[in-house]
């Protein structure tokens, strides 16, 4: 496996670490109602990652987790009835 | 419907429950606070930190009257949430602390749409996290001090008033921080 130099592995770190902060400041800078979005969107990604870990073997999705999709999925289903 | 509607569907029941002299008084906490002033953080549920209208002279505290209520609306519940739209509320009875009260008390109001929220304020939300002490609080008290959501003179009362201050200095090193 290929292996990067230090200074190459302190770069890419530092590309990381500021483009972290970028996203974090945009987020903060956010209106109220536009963090909600996001933080739902990041609920699904984040459940989508747990899912995909359990279908590979890896740790079942945590039950609390699993009560948030059903919630999720109930309240969807009442407002299109 | 958008999020912001579906928080306010929620914060609609809440107020409800106020209105009908269940909850004398409510302030969000948790995750969603900390979203709300910060960032986006990965949690399952919204805790609505509140005390009872009417005391409880009982010596095991008992949620039944917010179950009752959940009931008659037609909510399903569980032994720790009420499902009240898409949100699995979490309601935190506070009466028997006085830190929790006190954030309450102070909590911000935010606006929402057309409405406004009651949010516990960064400094409170700090001092909750610190006393309850698991790592995913010491995670959040350290991405607000490092977003400089705190006001550090105000954190540091906080921290006194409610005797926290030789837990902040035992802990500090955690948050590559200081006040």
């Amino acid at each position: 496996m290929a292996t990067l130099s230090k200074s190459r592995q302190e770069a890419v770190i530092a590309d990381l670490t500021r483009r972290k902060s970028v996203s974090r400041t945009y987020l903060r800078s956010l209106p109220l109602a536009q963090k909600l979005e996001e933080l739902e969107r990041l609920q699904e990604n984040y459940y989508s990652m747990l899912e995909l870990r359990e279908k590979t073997g890896g740790k079942p999705i945590p039950e609390r987790w699993r009560k948030w999709r059903e919630t999720r999925d109930q309240a969807a289903s009442t407002r299109t009835e | 419907m958008s999020a912001a509607q579906r928080l306010l569907g929620v914060i609609e029941v809440v107020d409800a429950m106020v209105a009908e002299g269940i909850i004398e008084k409510y302030a969000i906490g948790g995750a969603l606070a900390a979203t709300l002033y910060g960032e986006p953080i990965a949690t399952i549920d919204l805790d609505i930190f509140f005390v009872f209208k009417k005391k409880q002279n009982t010596l095991v505290l008992s949620l039944d009257e917010i179950y009752d209520y959940a009931r008659k609306r037609g909510f399903e519940f569980d032994h720790e949430f009420v499902r009240i739209d898409s949100w699995l509320v979490q309601f935190v009875e506070s009466s028997h602390s006085p830190l929790w009260t006190n954030a309450i008390d102070t909590a911000r109001m935010l606006p929402l749409d057309s409405h406004t929220l009651p949010v516990i304020d960064p400094e409170y939300l700090v001092a909750m996290w610190l006393f309850a002490g698991r790592a995913k609080d010491y995670q959040k008290i350290a991405i607000f001090l490092e977003s400089a959501l705190v006001e550090r003179n105000r954190l540091k009362t906080v921290l006194e008033d409610n005797g926290l201050m030789v837990k902040w200095r035992e802990q500090e090193w955690r948050f590559g921080d200081s006040i």
